[in-house]
C-alpha cells in the first residue's frame, strides 16, 4: 500500500512537470472517451432488453416476411422486417381471450387521434390502445397514479380512464403530476388515472413494433375501440384505411400485438392448439425469444460504436506514444533509480501506473464530457423520445474498457524502459 | 538536395527508433480507417437529407380536415367530395392516405405481372384521380389516373400509375408497361395506365425510395382527411390562404383545419440525418484532432532526442532548409507506411460493416481524401519539429548533456 502511494506520488510529479504535455495526453483520453460513452448510451437505448419482461409472456407470432425481411436487410430500417410477424387480426384476438387460458393479456397498437387537454385545442394525439392486462404483464412503474383495471373494463359502459406515458405528460403537462386531469380524445373525456414511468435511455420491449408514436402516447382501454374506431399506424398485411374500424375489426389483417401470460401446465399446449385450429402459421414466442432479437443495436448505431472503438483504438496508441517519449526523455532519472537499487519491476509498475493513471484521469474528465455529448446527441438527433440516459451500466463498462487501455498504453513504454540496462541510462548524465 | 540521399539516414533513423515509429504508423492506419468509415457515413446522411425526391417541394401544400369526432366513412367521403370541389378551384389538389415526406413508417405492397416474372416490392400510394396534377407528376408515357379513372371493361383491374424504376424492374423497359396487367398484395389488381418519372415520396431514407405505385382509392379515414395542392410558383402563401378559407368554410365545425407549406427540413428524417452528419463530423474531427495534438506535444522530445544527430547533420555542411526537409520527408514517409497499413485495413474494415449496411461503400474518392487528410496533418505536425530542429546550432554536436 505504501508502495502505492509512493509511486502514485512520483507519477503526480512526473505528470506535474510538464503540465502542458499532460494536459494534451488526458484530453486526447476524454474526447475520445466522451465520444466513445455517446456511441454507447446512443446503441444501449435499443439493446440489451433481457429481463424487462418475465418469462411466462408470449407474443402470439408468425414468421416475419422473407420479402420483407430481405427487403428491409442491411438498410437502417433492418428490424421493420420483422415487424411483419407481430400483428394479429381483432377475430384472433377475441379467439383467445375466450379461452380464458390466459391469467392476463392484452392487445397493443398505436393509433393516431384528434384531441389532448380539455383546456387547450385538440391536436394530433398518439394513442395506445391496450388492457388492463398490460401493466400487469409488463410490470409498469407508476411516476404518478396508477393503471385502469380490468373492473374499469367491465363496467357497462367502460370507466372512461386513461394513462398517460411519461413523455406525452412531460409534453402536455410539463412533467407534473396530471392525475385527475381531464383529456379529450376523438370527442370523449377521460380522466389521466396515471403517468407511467420511462426506463432511463432505454426503449421497453413492448415498444418495438408498434413505433414509431410508440412512446409518448396516451394509453386507453381497448374497451373503448368501437367507440373511438382507431385507426392503427401498423397493420399487417396492411389494411384498407379507408374502410373505417368496423372493417378492420372483422378484418383478417393483423393490426395489433397481443401479448400474454400464461400459467405453468397444460395452458400453453391448449393455447397452441387453439391457435393452430385458428391458423397454422401461428406461433405462441415467449418475452425472453423476443429480447434476444435485440441483443444487438439497429445496424446504424453498431456501426457507430465500431468507429467510436477505432477513436478510442487511435486515443490508446497516441496515449503509448507520448508516454514512450516522456519515458525515454527520462532516461538519466530512471537510471538513477536502477543504479540505486531499483529493479525491473518498480520501473515497469511505476511506468504501468503513470498510463492508468492518465488513462483513467482521462475516462472520468471523458464521462464527464459525455453529458453534454449526449444532451447534443439527444438534440440533433430526435430518433425516438426516449431520452438518453448514462446509466451505472455504462459508466462501468466505460472505466472498465479504459482500465485496460490504460494498462495496454501503459505496458509496452514501461516494458522499453524496464528493460534497458541503467548502465545505458547513467552515461548519459 | 537530392531527395535519394535523404532516404538512406531516414530508413536508418526508422529502424533506429522503429517502437516510436510504428506507433506513429499504426495510429495513423487506424485513424485512416477510422476517417474513411466517417466519411462514409457523412456522405450517406448527406445523400439522404439531400435526395432529389422528384416532386416540387416549394409549390406543395399540405391541408388536413381532423375530424374531432369519427366520422362514418361514407360521411368522410363525402366531405372529401365538397372539399376537393372547393380546392380544385384553387390549385390542383388530391385526397391522398398520407402527406410527403412522412414521419410515420409503412410496409410495401410486392407487385407482380399478371403474366408472370419476378416480383418487386414497391410503397403504394392511395390517392383521388387527381394526384398527378397536384404532386406534380411527370407522366412519361400514357396519362394520369383522371383521364382513365375506373376499371377495365371486364371490372377487374383498376388503372394503376407505376415509376419508371419499377416499369423496368417489372417489364424491362418503361414504355412495355403501359397496359400491362399486375397485382399488387395490397390492392389487388391494377393496370397500368402510365408511367411516371420517379418521384421519392417517403424521401430518400426508404429502401428503395423512388419505387411507387400510385392506386386510385377515396383517400379518408373516420379521422382525418389529407389533401395535396400544388400551387404555381410564388403563390403559395395565397393558395394556403385560400385553401384555409375555403376548407373552414365549409360549416364543419366539428373539424381542426391545418393548412401548411411542405417542409422538408421539419420532417423527423430530414432532422434525423442532419443531425447525422453533424455528429459524424465531430467524430471525424476528433480523432483527427487527437492524433495531431499528440504529435505537437511530441515535437520537443522528437527534437530534444536527436539533438546529437543534427547537430552533426549541421556540423558536416547541412543547411537549416535541408534539416526541415528531412523531418518533412521522415513524416512523408511514415504517414505512407500508415496509410498503405491503413488503406489493406479499411478495406477489411469495410468488408465487416457492409455486411452490417450495405449502403457503406468505401469509394476510392473518399479514400483519396482521407489520405489527403493525414498527409497534410503530418505534414502540419512534422513542421513544428523540424523548424525546431533547424535551430540547433552545429555545436549542438559536441555536447555531451
Amino acid at each position: 500500500m505504501t508502495d502505492v502511494r509512493y509511486n502514485l506520488r512520483l507519477v503526480g510529479k512526473s505528470l506535474r512537470r510538464d503540465p502542458w504535455f499532460t494536459l494534451v495526453m488526458v484530453l486526447g483520453q476524454a474526447l475520445s472517451v466522451s465520444i466513445f460513452v455517446t456511441a454507447l448510451t446512443t446503441s444501449q437505448r435499443y439493446a440489451n432488453m433481457t429481463g424487462q419482461v418475465r418469462g411466462d409472456v408470449f407474443r402470439v407470432e408468425r414468421d416475419p416476411n422473407a420479402a420483407l425481411m430481405r427487403f428491409y436487410r442491411g438498410t437502417q430500417f433492418e428490424v421493420f422486417g420483422e415487424f411483419s410477424a407481430n400483428y394479429v387480426s381483432v377475430p384472433t384476438v377475441r379467439a383467445l381471450g375466450a379461452t380464458g387460458l390466459p391469467t392476463a393479456s392484452t392487445v397493443n397498437f398505436v393509433s393516431v387521434a384528434t384531441g389532448g387537454p380539455v383546456e387547450g385545442p385538440a391536436n394530433r394525439l398518439p394513442v395506445r390502445f391496450c388492457d388492463a392486462g398490460f401493466f400487469e404483464i409488463f410490470d409498469v412503474a407508476f411516476r404518478y397514479g396508477g393503471p385502469f383495471t380490468r373492473a374499469d373494463e367491465r363496467t357497462s359502459p367502460p370507466v372512461p380512464v386513461v394513462v398517460l406515458s411519461d413523455l406525452l405528460n412531460q409534453k402536455l403537462y410539463a412533467g407534473a403530476d396530471s392525475t385527475g386531469r381531464t383529456i379529450r380524445i376523438s370527442g370523449r373525456d377521460f380522466r389521466v388515472a396515471g403517468v407511467m414511468r420511462q426506463r432511463a435511455g432505454k426503449l421497453n420491449l413492448w415498444d418495438f413494433g408498434v413505433a414509431p408514436e410508440n412512446i409518448a402516447n396516451v394509453v386507453v382501454p381497448f374497451a373503448f375501440a368501437d367507440v373511438l374506431r382507431p385507426m392503427p399506424v401498423f397493420s399487417y398485411p396492411p389494411v384498407a384505411a379507408n374502410e373505417g374500424w368496423r372493417a378492420i375489426a372483422e378484418s383478417p389483417s393483423g393490426v395489433t400485438e397481443y401479448w400474454l401470460r400464461l400459467p405453468a401446465g397444460e395452458a400453453r399446449t391448449q393455447i397452441e392448439a387453439v391457435l393452430a385450429s385458428i391458423g397454422p402459421q401461428w406461433l405462441l414466442r415467449s418475452a425472453n425469444e423476443i429480447a434476444a432479437r435485440f441483443s444487438k443495436p439497429p445496424p446504424p448505431y453498431r456501426i457507430f460504436v465500431i468507429l467510436t472503438l477505432v477513436v478510442l483504438e487511435v486515443s490508446v496508441i497516441n496515449l503509448m506514444r507520448m508516454l514512450l517519449a516522456k519515458a525515454t526523455s527520462r532516461a538519466a532519472e530512471i537510471g538513477i533509480h536502477r543504479a540505486l537499487g531499483a529493479g525491473r519491476n518498480v520501473i515497469f509498475m511505476r511506468q504501468l501506473l503513470e498510463g492508468v493513471v492518465v488513462s483513467m484521469v482521462g475516462s472520468v474528465l471523458g464521462l464527464a464530457l459525455a453529458m453534454p455529448t449526449v444532451t447534443m446527441f439527444d438534440r440533433l438527433i430526435p430518433d425516438l423520445p426516449v431520452r438518453l440516459a448514462v446509466t451505472p451500466a455504462i459508466v462501468a463498462t466505460t472505466l472498465l474498457i479504459c482500465l485496460l487501455a490504460g494498462l495496454v498504453s501503459g505496458i509496452y513504454p514501461a516494458w522499453r524502459i524496464a528493460s534497458v540496462a541503467p548502465t545505458r541510462y547513467l552515461g548519459k548524465i | 538536395m537530392n531527395p535519394s540521399l535523404e532516404l538512406g539516414p531516414i530508413l536508418r533513423s526508422l529502424r533506429h527508433h522503429k517502437g516510436a515509429f510504428s506507433l506513429l504508423v499504426l495510429e495513423v492506419a487506424l485513424g485512416f480507417v477510422m476517417l474513411t468509415h466517417t466519411m462514409i457515413a457523412i456522405r450517406n446522411y448527406y445523400r439522404l437529407y439531400v435526395h432529389p425526391v422528384g416532386l416540387p417541394e416549394d409549390q406543395l401544400v399540405i391541408a388536413r380536415r381532423r375530424f374531432l369526432h369519427p366520422r362514418d366513412i361514407e360521411q368522410a367521403r363525402g366531405a372529401a367530395r365538397v372539399d376537393l370541389a372547393a380546392l380544385n378551384g384553387i390549385a390542383p389538389t388530391a385526397a391522398l392516405d398520407t402527406a410527403p415526406l412522412p414521419d410515420a413508417a409503412a410496409f410495401p405492397a410486392v407487385l407482380a405481372p399478371r403474366a408472370g416474372g419476378r416480383e418487386v416490392l414497391a410503397w403504394p400510394l392511395y390517392a383521388t384521380p387527381g394526384v398527378a396534377g397536384a404532386l406534380g407528376l411527370d407522366v412519361v408515357f400514357g396519362t394520369g389516373l383522371d383521364a382513365r379513372g375506373g376499371a377495365d371493361a371486364n371490372g377487374a383491374a383498376q388503372p394503376v400509375l407505376i415509376t419508371w424504376t419499377v416499369a423496368e424492374q417489372l417489364y424491362g423497359t418503361a414504355d412495355r408497361a403501359l397496359g400491362q396487367n399486375l397485382t399488387g398484395s395490397t390492392f389487388g389488381t391494377g393496370r397500368v395506365v402510365g408511367v411516371v418519372r420517379d418521384f421519392a415520396f417517403r424521401g430518400g431514407w426508404v429502401p428503395a425510395p423512388n419505387s411507387f405505385v400510385v392506386v386510385p382509392a377515396q383517400a379518408v379515414t373516420e379521422h382525418e382527411i389529407i389533401y395535396v395542392l400544388r400551387a404555381p410558383a410564388g403563390r403559395r402563401a395565397a393558395v394556403i390562404d385560400a385553401a384555409t378559407a375555403a376548407l373552414a368554410g365549409t360549416a364543419d365545425a366539428d373539424a381542426a383545419i391545418e393548412v401548411k407549406r411542405l417542409e422538408r427540413e421539419t420532417t423527423r428524417f430530414a432532422q434525423l440525418s442532419s443531425g447525422a452528419v453533424i455528429i459524424l463530423i465531430w467524430t471525424g474531427f476528433l480523432v483527427v484532432a487527437v492524433a495531431l495534438a499528440g504529435s505537437l506535444a511530441l515535437a520537443s522530445f522528437s527534437v530534444a532526442e536527436r539533438t546529437r544527430q543534427i547537430g552533426v547533420r549541421r556540423a558536416l555542411g547541412a543547411s537549416r532548409g535541408e534539416i526541415v526537409r528531412y523531418f518533412l520527408l521522415e513524416n512523408l514517409v511514415l504517414t505512407t507506411f500508415g496509410l498503405a497499413l491503413g488503406l489493406g485495413l479499411a478495406a477489411g474494415m469495410n468488408q465487416m460493416v457492409r455486411r452490417i449496411m450495405a449502403d457503406m461503400v468505401l469509394t476510392a474518392d473518399l479514400a483519396l481524401l482521407s489520405m489527403a487528410v493525414f498527409l497534410t496533418t503530418g505534414l502540419l505536425s512534422a513542421l513544428v519539429p523540424a523548424r525546431r530542429a533547424a535551430l540547433i546550432p552545429p555545436w549542438a554536436a559536441t555536447r555531451t548533456l
